[in-house]
């Protein structure tokens, strides 16, 4: 996708991110649409592209955001990384895969999310994080991704150079 | 090929940058970037709150939609009882508006100085509970400063200033830790912030009185905080004997989930907290 298209478009996820969807908070969590966007991007492309994305997303939740700056980045990067991993590997069913990538991603965001609390000496319990956080946020947009998936799928093939005919 | 030569590159080299970015961040090198993108982000994020207000406003009444049928069949029944007495209900409504409005926080607190500011966002990270807010340096904001509701509940703290906008840490905040007193007993402690979002009041003397029900009020210790602003009312209280200290789960007075409008008290001025200084009065021998 065209920079000038991607940055806004990342930019208004990452807004939507800080005052819609925690109106839609069930427990202590809600549905991280920015890592389903990344994530799917990641399926769909499996390039650089999804990279870039996760650095540009994650760099905006973190100015949002009052946690360690970078650790949203790092984070997204590794669910990209993830998922361009899983997209080429033995998960082939694209109804499952956006699932799969969505609920072992969110518990990678969460791990390098947490590391890099501790790193900056932030005190977080650990159980506590996992069990009542980190865990439904993953059963949250594990629900939510098959969705996020579709919409970037049709995004995808709207916008994927079409194949020259002769 | 190239797309497999090219991402060995890019993910190292975003993490070393995302990396620098953190300690420059840290280091406060980057602080004038921060506020330059702020300054783009607060007023966008400001429009998509106010869009959402309304929006936010329906998915609570689906939520409550049960409970809000039943008291319309009560409030429909009264309704019938109260038509005579409309004309004079509009009457009082009216200046019950105004007499809202000159009972505020402010006028219970003369000698308090506040500037009103509205909630504008949440943090992303349900790790974290900030909130920002439309009011900033140019408002004479500064970080550190008490932030409370209209009704003297304490919020939280002023954590981050720009130009534009705060990021305010509430109470809840995992890393918030505020000196308390039970108003009943005048027994202290710390109020602590939870990953849950909960808020727990630790290091009450095992032989201090905390009951449900019991108010808990800041305490002022330590300087940085007013004193008796509302935190909580106490919902459950943990004693055991072999612990060296009780603790009591609290039920915050504001509600953080819809906070929309605050206030900043400017004029407080925090204690300064100066490292001990070395011992100069004694001259030193002279050869």
């Amino acid at each position: 996708m065209n920079p000038y298209v991607a940055v806004p478009f990342l930019l208004i996820v990452s807004l939507l991110q800080s005052t819609l969807l925690p109106r839609v908070q069930v427990g202590s969590v809600w549905p991280d649409v920015l890592l389903l966007v990344v994530m799917s991007w990641a399926l769909l492309r499996r390039s650089n592209e999804a990279l870039s994305w996760a650095f540009v997303g994650g760099i905006a939740l973190d100015l949002l955001s009052g946690g360690p700056f970078g650790a949203s980045a790092i984070g997204l990067m590794i669910v990209a990384l993830i998922a361009g991993v899983t997209a080429g590997g033995v998960f082939r069913d694209r109804t499952v895969l956006p699932i799969v990538a969505a609920f072992v991603g969110t518990l990678a965001f969460h791990g390098v999310y947490l590391l890099a609390t501790a790193f900056v000496g932030q005190r977080i319990n650990v159980l506590d994080a996992l069990f009542r956080i980190a865990l439904p946020s993953a059963i949250y947009n594990a629900a939510l991704s098959w969705f996020v998936y579709r919409v970037m799928a049709a995004l995808d093939r709207r916008i994927r150079p079409k194949a020259l005919e002769w | 090929m190239n797309r497999g030569r090219s991402r060995a590159w890019l993910f190292p080299a975003l993490s070393v940058l995302t990396i620098a970015l953190l300690v420059l961040h840290e280091s406060g090198v980057v602080k004038p970037l921060e506020d330059a993108a702020q300054i783009v982000i607060a007023p966008v994020q400001r429009a998509l709150s106010d869009l959402f207000n309304g929006l936010g406003d329906a998915f609570d009444v689906v939520r409550d939609a049960r409970e809000l049928r039943e008291d319309n069949e009560e409030l429909r029944r009264l309704n019938d009882a109260l038509v005579t007495e409309n004309v004079r209900l509009k009457e009082l409504e009216a200046e019950n508006v105004t007499l809202r409005s000159l009972l505020n926080f402010t006028q219970e607190n003369p000698t308090v100085a506040t500037h009103a500011a509205a909630v504008i966002g949440r943090d992303p990270s349900p790790y974290r509970q900030f909130v920002t807010i439309n009011a900033g340096s140019r408002e004479g904001l500064e970080p550190g400063m008490a932030v409370v509701t209209a009704g003297s509940a304490l919020v939280g703290r002023v954590a981050e200033v720009w130009p534009q906008s705060s990021k305010v840490q509430l109470l809840t905040d995992s890393t918030s830790a505020i000196n308390v007193r039970i108003q009943s007993s005048r027994v202290t402690g710390l109020a602590e912030g939870q990953p849950d979002a909960g808020l727990l009041m630790t290091q009450i003397p095992l032989d201090g009185m905390v009951n449900v029900g019991d108010i808990v009020l800041s305490s002022g210790l330590g300087g940085n905080l007013p004193r008796s602003l509302v935190v909580g009312q106490v919902t459950e209280v943990t004693r055991r004997d072999v612990d060296l200290f009780q603790s009591a789960k609290l039920r915050p007075a504001a509600d953080f989930n819809r906070l929309e409008l605050v206030l900043v008290i400017t004029n407080f001025e925090p204690l300064p907290v100066e490292p001990e200084e070395e011992p100069t009065s004694t001259p030193s021998p002279t050869p």
